[in-house]
């Protein structure tokens, strides 16, 4: 059997299951990966933000929540946005603030944030947009924030 | 925590010494798999505007919007956390400024809730129990509000009411409203005794809501845009005074009115769900069963990729013709082979359709992180819709705007804003795309793996609850 590790791609199911009573190996390594695999990769999405724009030249915060976290342990969020002229600023109360500074066309930006959060609660966030300066305009076309997959260290 | 890994578990542990180790293994995986559904509950947040908030008042009915709820495998209950917080000291002597309503729209399960005031912002959860069954997968909840009156803030004289329009004098003297300009939230009520109505008409409702006061320049008196409007009800006659009746008088009361900055839910006590078949290590179908589980738990609980579209002044959203388009982006940490679904309630706001050449074109697409189509480019689908006409309201008109419930343009404004009559929250056409099968990378550093959906349309319409995930 391997050693204990959370695949990166979901092993795919076992096709042999016909016979019964009998379990090759292989099989049932596949089995227990594909059980660590959906348990670590089935996290929460905290929030999906709509398109916003603004031609505002200071920092306006467009939205603000509160969203419930997994009951088992989440450290950080994947924060993943598509905007352009402007930058995204995502504060996490408790755990500070990260900024996304997108150009002049349309980028898609991800960025990993540490909260050190351990689950079942709530988390306050801030969504803040600055138009970049000189530019008419700051779009922002989505802006999601997930909870980071699980590792071989988070499970019990 | 339910989950273990299978290698903690021993024969001891099973209760079945010399147990095979075939068994074992097949019912550790089979007691984690039960596990999934109260280990892995859902949950999310849906912001609205902070810079526009949403700020809610209905006399009449309910109003509110609808929120998709991954309910996941046999939920039992559902709590829905409010951020909202009111605007001012006033209250009713209960501390409490209207009731919250939160409805189940398949079963009609519903639940209210009075809503206390809430200058702080404090968070405020409501418990939906699944009493009509355990709820499975996507769920739409009706979520809304209907206000208590509070205090008054005088009397008015009201010379006439005619489509949604409610003319207003200054009433004079101690106790007078004060007419201004702006939205309103309140309530102007009227004894049918003191005034006349238009002959041949039934008694008229005492109560109208005011949704926007545009004061006259010169005169101390005004428009108000009211809700109900007066062309489902009788209009006051306009002669006075008649038959010895004085000029009508209304008392403006304040209503309850709650700004609203984000939902919450989160899916709880979900019941272990029972694997296809059921587990017996002699059963030759035992693994079968994990397998199937497992293969099963895997859609099921993955991340959604989006919940909600919102815009300033519409809770929901004012969707026009290209180039705007609905917007939301997502990743998987996985890569995945897999189709996207997404889901949306659309009320077109534009030109009925009456003949079979006058669709509704919505064009699907996905960018990669890039901004490249993932399919070669977006892909068409036509619709025939109806449009969308509220029950207690107008027809589209000069007056009313395209913005149905909600604020459009400084000439057109009027009524309730950012809401749906409860009554009218099923009379959206639900649509549901399916993207060709693809391959989606796993995020990573620098903006890789980042997709976005985005859909246009070719004429106006109101969309609520958008939501996608992949299967």
């Amino acid at each position: 059997m391997s050693s204990f590790v959370i695949p990166t791609n979901d092993p795919g199911a076992p096709r042999n299951q016909s016979t019964p009573e009998v379990i090759r190996g292989e099989t049932v390594d596949t089995f227990l990966r594909r059980d660590r695999f959906v348990y670590a990769t089935s996290r929460r999405l905290l929030v999906s933000l709509p398109n916003y724009s603004t031609t505002s030249s200071g920092a306006v915060v467009v939205f603000q929540g509160q969203a419930p976290l997994s009951p088992i342990i989440t450290t950080r969020f994947w924060i993943v946005g598509y905007a352009e002229k402007g930058t995204v600023t995502i504060s996490l109360a408790g755990y500070g603030s990260t900024s996304q500074v997108y150009g002049t066309t349309a980028q898609a930006k991800s960025t990993l944030i540490d909260t050190a959060f351990f689950g079942n609660s709530y988390q306050s966030y801030q969504i803040t947009v600055t138009k970049t300066g000189g530019q008419p305009y700051v779009n922002l076309y989505g802006l999601s924030i997930y909870e980071e997959r699980l590792t071989a260290a988070d499970l019990p | 925590m339910a989950w273990k890994k299978i290698d903690d578990y021993n024969s001891g542990d099973t209760g079945t010494p010399f147990q095979p180790y075939s068994a074992f293994v097949a019912q550790g995986l089979t007691q984690n798999a039960r596990s999934y559904p109260s280990e892995l509950t859902r949950g999310a947040s849906i912001p609205w505007r902070r810079d526009a908030p949403v700020r809610w008042a209905s006399f009449g009915e309910p109003t509110g919007t609808i929120v998709w709820v991954n309910c996941g495998a046999n939920a039992v209950r559902v709590i829905f956390r409010l951020s909202y917080q009111t605007v001012d000291n006033h209250e009713s002597a209960a501390n409490r400024i209207g009731v919250w309503y939160i409805q189940n729209v398949g079963s009609l399960a519903r639940v209210q809730v009075a809503a206390p005031a809430n200058l702080s912002n404090d968070p405020f959860d409501i418990v939906f129990p699944c009493y009509n069954g355990a709820l499975s997968g996507y769920q739409a909840f009706f979520i809304g509000f209907q206000s208590d009156p509070l205090d008054s803030l005088g009397v008015v004289q009201v010379d006439y009411i005619s489509d949604n329009v409610m003319g207003l004098s200054a009433a004079g003297g101690a106790g007078a409203y004060t007419i201004t300009t702006g939205e309103k939230f309140e309530l102007v009520v009227m004894d049918p005794e003191t005034y006349l109505v238009q002959a041949g008409t039934n008694d008229p409702p005492t109560n109208w809501q005011i949704g926007f006061v545009r004061k006259d320049a010169t005169a101390n008196a005004g428009d108000a845009v009211i809700f109900p409007g007066g062309t489902t009800y009788p209009v006051i006659a306009t002669t006075y005074p008649q038959a010895g009746k004085s000029p009508p008088t209304g008392e403006v009361f304040e209503l309850g009115s709650p700004k609203l900055y984000s939902i919450s839910y989160v899916v709880t006590e979900t019941q272990d769900y029972t694997p296809p078949d059921q587990f017996n290590h002699y059963h030759a179908l035992a693994l079968s069963s994990v397998n199937s589980a497992q293969s099963q738990a895997i859609p099921t609980f993955r991340p959604e990729l989006a919940n909600i579209q919102c815009d300033p002044y519409h809770f929901g959203r004012v969707w026009t013709a290209v180039p705007d388009a609905l917007t939301s982006t997502f990743c998987v940490q996985s890569e995945v082979t897999g189709v996207v679904q997404v889901a949306f309630t659309i009320f077109p706001l534009e030109n009925a359709i009456n003949d079979l050449t006058d669709i509704q074109i919505l064009d699907y697409d996905i960018l990669d992180s890039t901004g490249t189509s993932v399919f070669g480019g977006y892909i068409s689908q036509n619709y025939q819709f109806d449009t969308f006409n509220t029950t207690n309201s107008f027809r589209s008109s000069a007056k009313q705007t395209r913005a149905l419930l909600g604020v459009y343009t400084v000439a057109n404004q009027w009524g309730m804003r950012d809401g749906l009559p409860i009554s009218d929250s099923q009379k959206g056409n639900q649509v549901v795309f399916e993207f060709p099968e693809a391959t989606f990378s796993a995020v990573g550093a620098g903006g890789a793996g980042v997709y976005t959906v985005k859909v246009t349309t070719g004429r106006a319409a109101w969309v609520i609850a958008f939501s996608a995930r992949l299967v």
